[in-house]
């Protein structure tokens, strides 16, 4: 049990030297390193928006260095087939001169992948994407292969360059468990980048710890107790993003098309006790519940056109969301 | 749960129970306050011990109340907790999962209370505290200031309403007529003119007297007045209680005779007791005995020697002692002779003055009843009356003598004005209906005044006297 204590009081040790190891390679997005850290704990998958050049993919790769997990990069082109991120089967001969059917891993087989620009891909290929997502296992000929663990993807969008993409259904955006958005680092933060990269375009950060121990982290994140009272907050901060129910809220029924998925509580909820953990806590609190509602719930919810007529964004209605629910508070 | 959690419960059990004590005791002294001075100013007739019961009963109340809505109970100090210390749903979660002995559990606990016990009381505020105590204060101030004012006397009654009195014809008609009465009668002169005097001054105030209050006052003053004359002239009342009251029983038995209406059985008692005397072994002691008295009832009496009255028993008593003072040079027949000649001359010169004397008291006593009656008074409006009882009457004396029938309680004052029959009768003078107890003064008078005349045989005198006894006999009142 002493071991186990042990192991729980180095979880947010060990978080913090992923923070500190992230942060020799990626300055600034504070908020995006610690959501994506919380979704790889929690077994959930990203979805990055960001202009070109934020540092998306230094990012991935950074923490496949910290984690010690192999990484992979799929650049989703409009011609990229589901096969190139799954991988097939050839024929090869064997040094007998037999010809077998070898099965080509794609991609896809890594801890971290970062499938760039997936909404450049057809739905057919972010189709495939997002099941091997879903399921963490690769179907191929009758022949399944199974992902290792810890499996995260980090997908990203370009919200620029529009033409020509396809994007992504709402039934598949709700598979991510949140959705980042990268902004352009401020002055400070480019010189930072600026000085740095100077020295070396390489990631510099060293592993410090493995998958077993994002596994294990994982499963102690499980444990974290939740009580009632935030659990029916966080419940029903995801309900009254709804127009359609008996007691919508007033900002849904003013601002919102509509609202997230039951995916959504479970992700926040799973979400809230990794954080509060990451952050030394072992329990969940209304704060945990509100600082996860933006990334949890901004690609979930569609606001309508009043929304958009009062100048609001899907972040600004969320916010509203919070604030209406939290007469809930006790 | 860890020590951080009992001492922010503590503080919040003590911070409930002034919070509740407080104010209860505030309500409590408040009410009583209230009720008091309620009682004091005689608005609310509760006393004050019921007013602290009540007082003590709200505040009871009203502190279970607080307590029970403030006690901290588990999930509310939790929620407190995490709320005003910010402990981030610690505290909650510490108690939601109390059963739970995981490890994440423990370090949770432990976190918590460390946290808790870090954490200064004081950052937990309590609310309304200095509202209980200022409450308290302006009680105890309440209280205070009940106490100090003053009690309310309570009112001295209204004064009666004192209707206006205007004297009408009617009253001044009878009045007068009362006053020609009087003139017309046989009173005793001094009587009479003092009588009408008084009356006549009556009706001269009367005409000018506005209140009712003042009309009874005048009415009752003459009451008394001619009371008071008839008193000075019926000097029998004066002898009767001291001759009643002395050592003699001839002297007791005397003054009964002569309280008798009837001259028949008047005289009878005079023979009598002149006989009992003559009979008595001890007949020198028996004369000189009632001499004596006879002569000490007309030295205290304080009626005039030229009373008739007076001037007969004078001349008895006189008799009396020279008898008892010849009785050694002469025989005790003559003795004996002396004293019987010496009842009937009494008989014979007494019963002038004391039909007289009755006649006077008769007057008096229909003055008095007229006076009442004109004015609707009635007796129990007479300073010292109460119902059935009147002044002391000659015969109200204890009665050692009751095998001798003929002597009666008569009665010659002005005691007991309802004699003889409440029947009612025409009164053609007024020309209405008359109780006949309110007439029959005047028909004695008028009978007394024309038997001195020698207007009547003596056999009619002698009927018509009788007549007028029995109705005057206390047997006879209704």
């Amino acid at each position: 049990m002493q071991n186990n204590i042990e192991n729980v009081k180095k979880f947010s040790q060990q978080a913090e030297s992923i923070r500190a190891e992230l942060r020799r390679d990626v300055v600034g997005q504070t908020e995006v390193v610690e959501n994506v850290i919380i979704a790889i704990v929690a077994g959930g998958n990203v979805l990055l928006e960001g202009v070109p050049g934020v540092g998306k993919t230094r990012l991935v790769r950074s923490l496949g260095r910290i984690l010690n997990l192999p990484f992979s990069r799929i650049q989703f082109t409009p011609d990229l087939m589901p096969s190139d991120v799954t991988g097939m089967n050839v024929i090869e001969k064997d040094e007998s001169g037999k010809m077998n059917q070898v099965f080509n891993k794609g991609p896809i087989f890594a801890n971290l992948v970062l499938a760039d620009e997936i909404n450049r891909a057809t739905p057919k290929t972010q189709s495939a994407m997002l099941e091997v997502m879903q399921e963490h296992k690769v179907t191929v000929s009758n022949q399944t292969y199974h992902l290792e663990e810890p499996f995260f993807v980090l997908a990203t969008e370009n919200p620029i360059e529009q033409d020509g993409t396809y994007p992504l259904p709402e039934a598949q955006m709700d598979r991510f468990m949140f959705k980042l958005l990268m902004n352009f680092p401020t002055q400070e933060e480019l010189i930072d980048i600026v000085k740095m990269t100077q020295i070396t375009m390489d990631e510099t950060a060293e592993a410090k710890v493995d998958g077993a121990t994002i596994l294990e982290m994982r499963a102690l994140a499980a444990t974290v107790p939740v009580i009632d009272e935030v659990m029916a907050y966080a419940v029903a901060l995801v309900a009254g993003t709804h127009p359609e129910v008996e007691k919508p809220s007033d900002t849904a029924k003013k601002y919102i098309k509509y609202g997230a998925s039951p995916r959504a509580a479970q992700a926040l909820i799973t979400c809230a006790k990794v954080r509060a953990l990451l952050n030394g806590n072992y329990n969940v609190s209304y704060e945990d519940i509100d600082a996860l509602a933006c990334p949890v719930l901004r690609h979930r919810i569609k606001i309508n056109y009043t929304a958009v007529n009062d100048k609001l964004g899907v972040d600004d209605v969320i916010a509203l969301l919070i604030k209406e629910n939290k007469k809930l508070k006790k | 749960m860890g020590k951080g959690y009992q001492k922010f419960r503590q503080r919040m059990l003590r911070a409930s129970l002034w919070r509740s004590i407080l104010p209860g005791v505030s309500l409590a002294l408040a009410v009583f306050a209230v009720l008091f001075v309620l009682y004091k100013r005689m608005i609310l007739p509760l006393s004050p011990l019921a007013a602290a019961g009540i007082g003590a009963g709200a505040g009871l109340v009203l502190a279970a109340i607080l307590f029970a809505a403030l006690f901290p109970y588990k999930k509310r100090l939790a929620r407190k907790l995490d709320r005003e210390l910010c402990m981030r749903e610690g505290v909650q979660t510490m108690l939601a999962f109390a059963d739970r002995q995981d490890d994440i559990m423990v370090l949770q606990r432990e976190q918590t209370d460390q946290k808790l016990l870090a954490t200064p009381q004081k950052k937990l505020k309590i609310k309304h505290v200095w509202t209980c105590v200022i409450c308290f204060v302006l009680a105890i101030g309440l209280t205070v200031t009940a106490f100090a004012i003053p009690a309310k006397q309570p009112e001295p009654p209204a004064p009666p309403v004192d209707p206006p009195f205007s004297l009408d014809e009617w009253e001044a008609v009878a009045l007068a007529d009362l006053i020609r009465e009087v003139q017309q009668s046989t009173m005793t002169e001094s009587a009479k003119v003092q009588t009408v005097d008084a009356l006549q001054a009556l009706l001269d105030a009367l005409r000018e007297t506005t209140t009712q209050s003042r009309m009874k006052s005048l009415v009752v003053d003459t009451v008394m007045q001619v009371r008071a004359i008839s008193d000075s002239v019926v000097t029998l009342r004066s002898f009767a209680p001291i001759l009643s009251a002395g050592g003699s029983p001839y002297a007791r038995d005397l003054i009964r005779a002569m309280e008798i209406r009837d001259q028949a059985a008047f005289s009878e008692a005079m023979d009598k007791i002149a006989a009992s005397i003559n009979e008595d072994e001890e007949f020198d002691v028996a004369i000189h005995v009632l001499s004596e008295e006879l002569k000490m009832a007309l030295r205290n009496a304080g009626a005039s020697d030229q009373d008739p009255l007076y001037i007969e028993l004078e001349r008895l008593a006189n008799t009396l002692a020279n008898v008892a003072a010849k009785l050694q040079d002469y025989t005790l027949t003559w003795g004996r002779m002396q004293v019987t000649d010496a009842f009937g001359v009494a008989y014979t010169q007494m019963g002038k003055a004391l039909v007289q004397q009755r006649y006077d008291a008769d007057m008096s006593a229909h003055v008095e009843a007229r006076l009442l009656e004109i004015f609707g008074l009635s007796v129990q409006d007479l300073p010292g009356q109460e119902q059935g009882e009147g002044p002391q009457t000659p015969g109200d004396y204890e009665e050692d003598d009751d095998d001798d029938q003929t002597i009666t309680d008569g009665g010659m004052g002005s005691g007991e004005l309802i004699l003889g029959s409440q029947d009612v009768i025409y009164d053609p003078t007024r020309e209405d209906y008359v109780k006949y107890s309110e007439v029959i003064h005047i028909y004695n008078a008028i009978f007394l005044e024309h038997k001195v005349d020698g207007a009547l045989s003596e056999e009619v005198a002698e009927l018509i006297e009788a007549y007028f006894a029995a109705l005057f006999s206390p047997s006879n009142k209704d």
